[in-house]
């Protein structure tokens, strides 16, 4: 049944159109290995600084740290702060990491109730600031949207100028993900009344570390 | 929800109620202002919108000219990547490829992530009908599932409901969830749904979703969303089905950059939404997360045919509701007035494509032809052009009186017009009953009878539109 339902489909929707030669055909291919360049938003001044301020118009926190043995301490100081239980899941890609010693950590994939997770960023987009995670084994999906709070890791050389500047980047890993979340701001709704409400079934907050040092 | 139990030529009747509901006129009042000022906002902050609402018209009039090239292109993507697709000609076979996709994994429970093309193809009722239990859980649409209620907005369902309406809701259905109280305030009520729903993501056997696009050159599916629902749906169930339209496709990822622009300006009047997620295929080996499986259910409903003339156009669409957001008489009467799953002006038009012109009624004629929606329309729909051409068909075809055709579009006019309508009144209300003495249609159409207190009778008596409207404008 599918398969003639595919054929009718496609039957109608050739009738509808004008019919192809083979350069067409080539020409389509093309469009897609080389699509055509269309408008970008054209903003001057440094990436880091213009995501810092996106980031932060959305209601994300930004930190900066010296290196990725530094996020340890500065999540920590989160959690002292704001009274939350020391039960932080981590994407396992971040078990090399060396974690504060009394958390107890979570290297695996999310749970129904999620205090706190890190996950890392694949890139930073200096347009909106966004950070873009790319599920694979060591980086659960469900982790960026579980938690409380999110804590989001961003080397500072991955931040990129627009959009369009994301995919190059995936592209270039192993294999494409099964999830690229666009992550720009915390979890919010306004089905109620309009009245906006923070979080809906997303983190509370999103807090984006970025790391200074070279990878 | 059983949004096709309402005929949407029944437009006149319901009109009636959404002008004498003064919970809705508040609420309406209030997207007006915040939309229109929001959308506005972000058009202005970006200088490049214009060019961006001419590339995104070329993006889609290119993919729609080779539709089957790209369809056939994001099918073999989806399936090199581990997933796979389904072809459904009209709503009851896309309905049947999900029921057996949930039949065969043996599910239980379903979540949903907010679907237009699922309320298209009453899903939920055909899965319902099986003893499956379906859980919006977007927050707007789990509160209608709650209600019973069909959405009212393509982007913001529950702009009908009053927090009232949903506190009561709440106090009924989650009561014995560990929440006896009833509570008016948001942030409790969205509290509320959060607790509920998320063991529902992980009992979930099936997470279906829609799509806001479909990216050919990788098989992707993308959805962007504030609540991140979505994300839970998809990446938590067993298996992910994902349903679409055909038209939604596009070539690339850099067309797909240009779309996202436009989309989350255009809908919310913001740069980005919280959440834009591309899915593609099951998770793959070594993944912690994510379906085991992931099916496309691609379907048609009508929309292959409007590829052959000029309705072509209104395949563009992107649901980004601006233009029923700027509709006046969307503003006037709410989406519930239109009877059909899409409303406003992109409503009046793909209703007749999607149900037929018989269906529609006098849709068509629920338009001013102000030509405002045309103009915030991010990829250049003509929509009062189409509207016009829906006439003539209606016309042609006999599906509409000429006296429907003509009252339902002079009051349209007339009802965005408060100082020409007081001029008119007279005249125009003696037509009008006129008009409507030997018409059923006509008998609560508003001039007629939508502010007397009679409900079927077509006397020019009462408060007069005027009076309504300032009742309406000052709080
Ligand atoms: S017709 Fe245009 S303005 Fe209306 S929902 Fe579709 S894309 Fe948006």
């Amino acid at each position: 049944m599918s398969l003639s339902s595919r054929d009718l489909v496609l039957g109608r929707i050739r009738g509808a159109l004008n019919a192809r030669g083979d350069a067409d055909v080539i020409a389509l291919k093309q469009r897609i290995s080389s699509p055509p360049r269309w408008t970008r938003p054209a903003f001057d001044g440094d990436d880091v600084a213009r995501f810092v301020q996106k980031a932060k118009a959305n209601l994300s926190s930004v930190e900066f740290v010296a290196t990725l043995a530094d996020v340890g301490n500065a999540v920590n100081a989160i959690l002292q702060f704001q009274g939350t239980p020391r039960d932080v899941s981590i994407a396992p890609g971040l078990a090399h990491v060396a974690w504060p010693e009394h958390w107890t950590v979570n290297f695996g994939t999310g749970r129904p109730v999620e205090h706190v997770a890190i996950t890392d960023a694949t890139a930073g987009i200096a347009e909106t600031g966004s950070v873009v995670m790319c599920s694979e084994a060591g980086r659960p999906g469900g982790l960026n949207f579980l938690p409380e709070l999110h804590v989001a890791v961003l080397h500072k050389a991955d931040i990129v100028h627009h959009l369009e500047d994301i995919w190059p980047k995936i592209r270039a890993l192993p294999v494409w993900p099964r999830a690229v979340n666009i992550i720009s701001a915390p979890s919010r709704t306004a089905d109620v009344a309009q009245i906006v409400v923070r979080p809906a079934h997303g983190p509370k907050s999103l807090h984006i570390i970025i790391v200074e040092a070279e990878q | 929800m059983t949004a096709h139990a309402r005929p949407p030529h029944e437009f006149d009747a319901r009109v009636t109620t959404g002008l004498g509901d003064a919970n809705l006129q508040r609420s309406l009042n209030a997207l007006k202002g915040t939309f229109i000022a929001a959308r506005g906002h972000a058009v202005t902050a970006l200088p490049e919108f214009e060019a961006l609402r001419d590339d995104g018209k070329a993006i889609k009039d290119h993919t729609l000219a080779n539709l089957d090239f790209y369809l056939q292109r994001y099918e073999e993507e989806v399936v090199r990547r581990g997933g796979q697709v389904h072809w459904a000609r009209d709503a009851a076979e896309a309905c049947d490829i999900v029921r057996t996709i949930c039949r065969e994994a043996g599910a239980r429970t379903v979540t949903k992530g907010k679907s237009m093309v699922s309320e298209e193809i009453a899903l939920n009722d055909a899965l319902e009908a099986d003893g499956l239990e379906v859980i919006e859980t977007d927050a707007g649409e789990y509160i209608l599932q709650l209600g019973r209620e069909a959405p009212s907005h393509i982007v913001m369902p529950t702009v009908h409901k009053t927090t009232d309406q949903i506190a009561d809701l709440f106090q009924k259905h989650h009561g014995e969830l560990g929440f006896p109280d009833r509570t008016t305030d948001a942030a409790e009520l969205i509290a509320q749904v959060r607790t509920v729903l998320r063991d529902k993501y992980f009992k979930a056997d099936v997470g279906i979703t829609g799509a806001n696009f479909l990216v050919a050159e990788t098989g992707s599916n993308i959805i962007v969303t504030n609540e991140g629902n979505g994300d839970l749906t998809s990446t938590l169930a067993r298996v992910h089905i994902v349903t679409t339209g055909i038209e939604k496709v596009i070539p690339t990822l850099e067309d797909l950059s240009v779309m996202l622009r436009l989309l989350a300006r255009s809908a919310l009047g913001s740069e980005i939404t919280s959440y834009t997620t591309l899915s593609t295929g099951p998770r793959r080996s070594g993944d912690l997360d994510g379906p085991e499986a992931y099916h496309v259910v691609l379907i048609d409903n009508g929309r292959a045919n409007m590829l052959a003339g000029h309705f072509r156009e209104m395949l563009r669409c992107i649901r980004c509701g601006a233009c029923m957001n700027h509709c006046p008489v969307y503003m006037s009467v709410g989406g519930h007035a239109y009877g059909s799953v899409y409303p406003g002006p992109m409503g009046a038009v793909l209703t007749p494509m999607i149900n037929g012109h018989e269906a529609a009624g006098e849709l068509p004629h629920a338009c001013t032809l102000n030509g405002r929606c045309q103009s915030v329309c991010p990829v250049k729909i003509p929509l009062p052009d189409l509207l016009r051409r829906l006439r003539h068909q209606q016309w042609e075809k006999k599906f509409v009186s000429a006296k429907v055709r003509w009252g339902v579009g002079a009051w349209a006019w007339l009802a965005t017009k408060p100082r020409l309508y007081k001029l008119a009144t007279g005249a125009a209300m003696r037509v009008l009953g006129w008009a409507g003495r030997d018409k059923g249609a006509f008998r609560s159409l508003p001039l007629a009878s939508g502010w007397t207190k009679g409900r079927d009778m077509p006397a020019p008596q009462g408060p007069t539109f005027q009076e309504l409207w300032a009742r309406r404008t000052r709080p």
